[in-house]
This record gives C-alpha cells, sequence and structure tokens, in this order.
C-alpha cells in the first residue's frame, strides 16, 4: 500500500506540474450561458451551464503534433502507459512524423489518445476540456427532440471509420460548431462520472442494459446522449481508440477573442 | 467560483481519475461457493485484464458454427475453458445486403456451445473492436474455425468499429453486475459459471444500448443437456441448431447496410433469418432421411420478436420447452417463443421430401425465417 501511494503521488506531482498555455490561439466559438435540460433522471432537471467558448473543431493531426513537438514527454516513445497505454498515437508513422495512414492526415481529427494526453493538451492550449454537461448542451443544438436526425447520427456507429475526413468540412451546428457528430467520439473532462449504484448492482444500476430507466425522456436524440455515456464511461483514463478525438474549450473569463456563432 | 479556483479543481478531478483506476475494487463475488440442490453458486469474481493476445478468436472443443452442434464424448462433468473473442466482421445476411456486424467470434449469431448440466465454463473475452480480425484461415482452436473456413457463408471480411461490449450467457447463474460487465477495446475479460440448469439459452451483449448491440448481431446459443439426458436421446438420428434473429438495417455509405434506429424501437425489423443468412438453410439444407427421428435446438434470439416456429409438413413429436427434460409437451404443430427463449424440437420425417422450416408469423417469414430440410428415401425399414 505504501508503495501504491508513493506512485499516485509521483503521478500526480507529475501532473500538476505539466506545462500550462503555451499553445496556439484557439480557433474556437464563442458559447452564450443558458439552461441545460439533463438526460438521466438521475440529475438535475435542469443546470445552468456559463457561457465558455469551445473550439470550433476537433483537434487535428497536426495540431496535436506541434504539442507533441513542444512536450517532449507527450511523444509517443517517451509517455509512461500509466498516462497513455500502448496504442497511444499508433496510426502516426513516428514520434513526429504523422506518416501515410488515412487517420493520420493532417487535417483529420487525432485518435487514439488518451484522456490524459487529450487534457494536457487542452491544458497547453491555456483551456480544458468541456464537461459533459457543456458538450451535450451544444451537441443538443438541432439534434435533440428530432428522431428523424438521432437516427441518421446513430448510423454513424455502424461503420464509424468511413466518414473519416478533415475536420471542419460538414456543415456547422447552430453554435457554429462543426463535427460534434458524425465523425469522432470526444473525450470529455468528467467522463468517469459513474452513475448512482453503478458498481453496486442496485436498481439504479446500468449493468445488461438497465439504463434506459433512467432517460428524462424516451426519445432517440437522449439515447444516443445515453450511449456516448455509456461509451466514454467504458474507456479507461489511459487508453484511446482509432474513434475517440476530443476538441478543448476555454472559460469566458479568460478574456479571449473568439467567433460569435450564427446564434 | 475563480478561474484559478477552478483549475486546481480539475487538476484534483485528474488526480482522483488516476487514484481511481489504480486503486482495487471489491465487490460482493467471490465470496466463495455453495452448493444448493446439487448446484453450484457463489463464482470468483471476474478478471478484467489488459494483455497482447493476437491467437484464434474462437477456442475450445465444443463450439461449433450453425447448424452443427458438438458431440461431449466424456463422461460425467468437465470444466470448459473457453474463448470468444468480440469483434467486428463485415458479413453478408441476403444476397447484396452486407454490414459491419458486432459478433462474437466473427459470426452472426456467434459460435454453438454445447455444454453437460453440472459443467464448469471458464470463458474469456477479448475485446478486439479496434483489431482487424481474420476469422477464415484454418484454424484447430474450435470446431467453430474449422467449420467457417470451409462453409462461410457470410462471406466475412474484416472490420473495425470500436466500442465497449459485454457477455451475458443466459445459461449462467451470475451477479450481472460483475461478470457481465462492460469492457473497454483492448481489455479482456475472464469469468466462469456452472451449467446450473439444462436448456437452450441465448447469451447476448449486455451494454446499453443493448436493443443496438443485439440487433448488430451480438447473440448466440447455448445447449446445456440434461445430466443424464433426455428421454428420447437413444432415438435421435440428426441434430441441428436454428437460431431465428431480426434485423434493423438500412441502405448507408459505401454499398453497406446500416443500423435503423427508427425501426429498431418500432420493431419493424428488415429481414427474420434463421442461422443469419436468408439463405443458410436453402444454399444447405438440413440433410435426413425418411422415418428418422429430427432434433432441432432452436432458439429464438431477438431481439425484439416472438417466433411462432414450426416445419411444414411434421409435427413436432415432443418439444421440450426452454430445452428442459421436465417440459415436455406432445404432438405440437408450432412452438411459441418470445425473444431470447428455446426450445428442443422432434419430429418424425414422414417421407422423402422437403420440409420447409419457417416462423409461421408469416410477416417474418417474408423477411427470410424460412430453411429447408431435405429427406432422402427411407434407408432401413
Amino acid at each position: 500500500m505504501r508503495h501504491l501511494a508513493s506512485i499516485i503521488v509521483t503521478i500526480a506531482a507529475s501532473v500538476l506540474a505539466s506545462a500550462l498555455a503555451q499553445g496556439p490561439a484557439p480557433d474556437a466559438i464563442a458559447i452564450p450561458a443558458g439552461n441545460f435540460d439533463t438526460i438521466l433522471v438521475i440529475d438535475e432537471a435542469t443546470v445552468a451551464i456559463e457561457a465558455f467558448a469551445l473550439s470550433r473543431t476537433p483537434v487535428t493531426n497536426t495540431q496535436y503534433l506541434a504539442f507533441v513537438q513542444d512536450q517532449e514527454s507527450w511523444r509517443r516513445s517517451e509517455v509512461p502507459s500509466v498516462f497513455a497505454e500502448r496504442g497511444y498515437l499508433r496510426h502516426w508513422a513516428e514520434d513526429l512524423e504523422l506518416g501515410d495512414e488515412t487517420a493520420a492526415a493532417p487535417d483529420a481529427p487525432v485518435t487514439n489518445v488518451s484522456w490524459y494526453a487529450a487534457a494536457s493538451y487542452c491544458d497547453w492550449s491555456g483551456g480544458r476540456l468541456p464537461s459533459e454537461y457543456e458538450w451535450e448542451y451544444v451537441a443538443g443544438a438541432g439534434v435533440r427532440g428530432d428522431d428523424a436526425r438521432a437516427a441518421q447520427l446513430f448510423r454513424w456507429y455502424s461503420n464509424p471509420t468511413a466518414s473519416l475526413r478533415s475536420v471542419g468540412t460538414g456543415e456547422p451546428n447552430p453554435y457554429g460548431v462543426h463535427d460534434l457528430h458524425g465523425l469522432v467520439l470526444e473525450w470529455v473532462e468528467d467522463f468517469e462520472t459513474v452513475l448512482p449504484g453503478e458498481d453496486e448492482g442496485t436498481p439504479f444500476g446500468i449493468a445488461c442494459g438497465a439504463a434506459a430507466r433512467l432517460l428524462a425522456g424516451n426519445t432517440l436524440s437522449d439515447q444516443l446522449s445515453l450511449m456516448r455515456h455509456i461509451v466514454r464511461m467504458n474507456f479507461s483514463a489511459n487508453k484511446g481508440t482509432s474513434t475517440l478525438g476530443f476538441r478543448c474549450a476555454w472559460d469566458v473569463a479568460l478574456g479571449g477573442v473568439y467567433a460569435e456563432g450564427p446564434r | 467560483m475563480t478561474h484559478d479556483s477552478r483549475h486546481v479543481q480539475r487538476r484534483l478531478v485528474r488526480v482522483l481519475v488516476l487514484v481511481n483506476a489504480l486503486l482495487l475494487t471489491t465487490s460482493a463475488a467471490g465470496q466463495g461457493e455453495f452448493e444448493i440442490d446439487g448446484m453450484i453458486f457463489g463464482m470468483p469474481e471476474a478478471r478484467v485484464y489488459v494483455d497482447d493476445y493476437d491467437g484464434p478468436p474462437v477456442v475450445g472443443d465444443t463450439l461449433t458454427l450453425l447448424p452443427n452442434i458438438a458431440s461431449l464424448d466424456y463422461e460425467g462433468n468437465t470444466t470448459h475453458a473457453i474463448r470468444i473473442d468480440t469483434f467486428v466482421q463485415e458479413i453478408e445476411i441476403a444476397p447484396g445486403v452486407r454490414y459491419n456486424a458486432w459478433t462474437y467470434g466473427g459470426a452472426v449469431p456467434g459460435p454453438v456451445l454445447h455444454v453437460r448440466e453440472g459443467d464448469r465454463v471458464v470463458f474469456t473475452m477479448r475485446n478486439r473492436t479496434d483489431e482487424h480480425v481474420v476469422i477464415t484461415e484454418p484454424s484447430s482452436a474450435s470446431p467453430f474455425l474449422e467449420q467457417l473456413a470451409t462453409s462461410d457463408y457470410q462471406q466475412a471480411e474484416t472490420a473495425v468499429a470500436p466500442m465497449p461490449h459485454s457477455m451475458d450467457f443466459h445459461a449462467g447463474t451470475v451477479a450481472a453486475n460483475d461478470k457481465w460487465r462492460s469492457i473497454a477495446p483492448g481489455e479482456t475479460i475472464e469469468f466462469e459459471w456452472v451449467a446450473n440448469y439444462p436448456g437452450v439459452y441465448i447469451y447476448h451483449c449486455g451494454t446499453p444500448m443493448v436493443l443496438m448491440h443485439t440487433a448488430m448481431g451480438q447473440y448466440g446459443a447455448v445447449i446445456v443437456s440434461p445430466r443424464d439426458g433426455f428421454p428420447t436421446d437413444d432415438r435421435v438420428d440428426r441434430e441441428f441448431v436454428v437460431v431465428q434473429s431480426d434485423f434493423y438495417l438500412t441502405s448507408g455509405g459505401n454499398g453497406l447496410q446500416q443500423f435503423d434506429a427508427v425501426a429498431a424501437f418500432d420493431k419493424k425489423a428488415s429481414h427474420v433469418l434463421f442461422n443469419g443468412h436468408r439463405n443458410a438453410l436453402s444454399d444447405a439444407p438440413l440433410e435426413a432421411n425418411a422415418g428418422e427421428r429430427v432434433r432441432i435446438y432452436f432458439l429464438n434470439a431477438g431481439p425484439s420478436l416472438t417466433s411462432t416456429f414450426h416445419v411444414i409438413g411434421a409435427i413436432f413429436d415432443v418439444v421440450y420447452y426452454e430445452g428442459s427434460p421436465e417440459n415436455v409437451q406432445r404432438g405440437m404443430q408450432s412452438v411459441l417463443l418470445g425473444a431470447g427463449m428455446g426450445a428442443v424440437v422432434e419430429f418424425i420425417v414422414p417421407e422423402a421430401g422437403e420440409y420447409y422450416l419457417v416462423d409461421h408469423e408469416f410477416a417474418d417469414k417474408e423477411k427470410g425465417a424460412v430453411g429447408v430440410l431435405r429427406a432422402s428415401p427411407r434407408t432401413t425399414n
């Protein structure tokens, strides 16, 4: 136990010591404050979202390459497995070379990144990962309550790697944000939030699909949100997959200059 | 809250995530085995780990490809160490209808597991949904892979779709939150269960949204033969396994079909099939001779439709409902099964000819739930 404690302290220290705000100015959209009707009945029915800024697109391979060029400890050959398991950036040719794989295209979203890596990138950019509520607040625009649209988005899961393309090439959502759906899944800051009783097998557990009872409304779009929640929740913070990327958020209190969305 | 304090808070969250990942969690499982009425309960806690396994995705002597069932060539009980990995394959379920299936072992339905009442199963499953897994190369790791190498009727090709998955064996009596828990791509789960009750059981993925995971193909059959056999065992000449399931697909890009969430919620299947292909039991009919007693282990895997299983021209001499020798029904024209239910049916082949297996709910038959048993003339008098 002492050994474990010392590992934790060492790691915690290294996390806290990571670099801050050295990245380029964000390409972000100002998101106005508002109320978010939560998706799960265990939450408060409505939560207030403060104004914040959200990256217009997911982080690309090129952008992430700039990060690891600057931050040696996040290079593929350098990063400790406790922060990024094998498989980290496996679609790249080398530590600092993207290579020829489709997924490694310069403007394609970076994938195969752990939550720690994503969070550190956002630190470096002077921002942070969006919370799940913030992400869903923005992603629900134009989708929530529209079953036909939600059904369309469900189809992405049937063949997720086929839709890989450059970020920002599709239609923006009502806020002016791109690629929240249909490109990659995205990490959020609080991805590991555990539903009450999830581990204890209580009536509120979600093992074997008892999750639908937690939905506030039985719409396809809320099923889609729940599915995202379940998928993210099941990943370990030091793992990534070929369909999991991220984008960053910024507190408006920082005083940055952001594009205004069309809404 | 100031920006600085929020920042510190987020850093602390990150440390907590790390601590959570490093600390072992405990559960109620693993308190030791106990016996009630000759049955074994109280299995050890499931183990989840990461390794480099890239071997055969289906391992075990009694795992077969539909419609085959393995014979149990041992006396009494044994322990089966089996592996069924979960991964994606692009498969055909009808001529010109292909989709990226979420599979167990590379086929839809997955491999048939055959054990005996009282046997123990030590099960291993790696989530390989973020890897390309080839299933069509010959392998002696399981009869399933051997049979697939010669009868790849779904024409499988490798594909990738990373997703957490789990395994729920209805034949097992365990705590679902432990054994049936979800694992992420790259993770492996290992747990055991004892086949306490004979029957024809489904296994399926229990990860939300379960409707989608099962509709995408994650199910299969477990046959638990009774400890002392069925009373008709000595008279059975042929044994087959047939699994019915419903699919909810719509046109997508790249010439592939995709999941239709609206149809799935409305239970409006695009295809209802036996053994995962519209032509599975007509391109390769079940074979028998007139006068023979045929046994079919039939499972309606769903995920959502009922089945009224009927063989045109035959009457079920005996039905063991849900596959228990104690649930005996005689002279049945059909057997009605909800989603996730099974039965053992036996009939005597009346004469040479063709006997169509159908779901007598005809909308489902028209969507593909039909097969054929081809009977040759009687060989003995």
